[in-house]
């Protein structure tokens, strides 16, 4: 397989990634976080969360929120597809020194992280695979979040 | 140039590990473990991270034993051990921004470094990173006890 850099902003992406089938979440992103804020967390981001109450820059906090809400939504709708994700483990998130947050989620054959930063242009996201999955290496920019965090999580429901 | 099949990074402190992160029961590397901070920059715009390499057996020992400037011990939780095949994939998948050198100073004929490039765009600077950590394979103290828990 080759390796890769993305930009989020000037990659082409996969139809998987676009036909994604948990409904459309390219609209109305902040009502769906409410509400499943709402009915409970999914157990992976449930830990991260706690990290939000720490975070001083305001525009940070609301992106970490942000992702993580969104990652929280497909996880639950998958789920409620009939996939049994009772295997993925939590994200880790840590305020960094500069003011930034870095969430990592580690899995057996796989690492994902993303870093959100006070300036929008510095937070990205990044996947690390070991030999299992042909030491997969792949990064991008998170100026559209949606798109990378879907195209993360396909990756992810691929692998586990 | 030759270089050993392995090196050593010392783990100084429980933050670059993950504590309630454990695969096959082996505790896990944090990127942080690698931190290439932008002050350390040579001025030929790399970043060196400290190794040590393993030319023989003792290097292992010799790492745990390293004392810092107070003469504390240095690597208080463990190492982590890297190999050559894991460092010349990433050289060889990240041509101009990731590199390693031998750079034997006083006291320490084992020394050297990872070096990274300066500049780089964070992800990909955090992507080297977490590669180095996910090959990362820890020997903790015999006496550890972790103080701390993560997030």
């Amino acid at each position: 397989m080759t390796n890769f850099l993305q930009e989020t902003d000037s990659q082409s992406w996969p139809e998987e990634v676009l036909s994604f089938s948990s409904g459309d979440v390219t609209s109305g992103i902040e009502g769906y976080a409410e509400t499943f804020r709402l009915r409970g967390e999914s157990n992976p981001v449930k830990q991260a969360r706690h990290i939000i109450s720490q975070i001083e820059n305001t525009y940070v906090a609301k992106q970490v929120d942000r992702l993580l809400s969104f990652i929280n939504m497909i996880i639950i709708a998958k789920e409620q597809e009939g996939v049994d994700l009772s295997s993925i483990p939590p994200l880790h998130a840590y305020v960094e020194g500069d003011g930034a947050v870095s969430i990592e989620w580690i899995f057996p054959d796989f690492r994902i992280g993303f870093n959100i930063e006070p300036n929008p242009d510095d937070s990205g996201w990044h996947l690390v695979a070991g030999k299992k999955l042909r030491d997969k290496t792949e990064s991008g920019q998170l100026g559209d979040m949606v798109r990378a965090v879907l195209h993360v999580l396909n990756f992810i429901f691929l692998n586990i | 140039m030759e270089y050993p099949d392995q090196c050593i990074r010392g783990i100084p402190n429980e933050k670059c590990l993950y504590e309630d992160s454990l695969l096959e029961g082996n505790p896990v590397a944090r990127l942080t473990l690698y931190p290439f901070p932008k002050e350390h920059c040579r001025d030929n715009g790399w970043i060196p991270e400290s190794i040590n390499w393993m030319f023989d057996v003792k290097a292992i020992d010799f790492t745990f034993e390293q004392k810092d400037v107070d003469e504390e011990l240095q690597f208080k939780v463990g190492i982590a051990i890297l190999s050559l095949i894991e460092l010349k994939k990433l050289k060889r998948k990240h041509k101009n921004f990731f590199c390693y050198e031998k750079d034997p100073i006083k006291n320490n004929h084992y020394h050297g470094n990872l070096l990274l490039k300066d500049g780089i765009k964070k992800e990909r600077k955090r992507m080297i990173c977490d590669v180095l950590a996910n090959s990362s394979e820890i020997r903790l103290r015999k006496n550890y006890q972790s103080t701390e828990t993560c997030t």
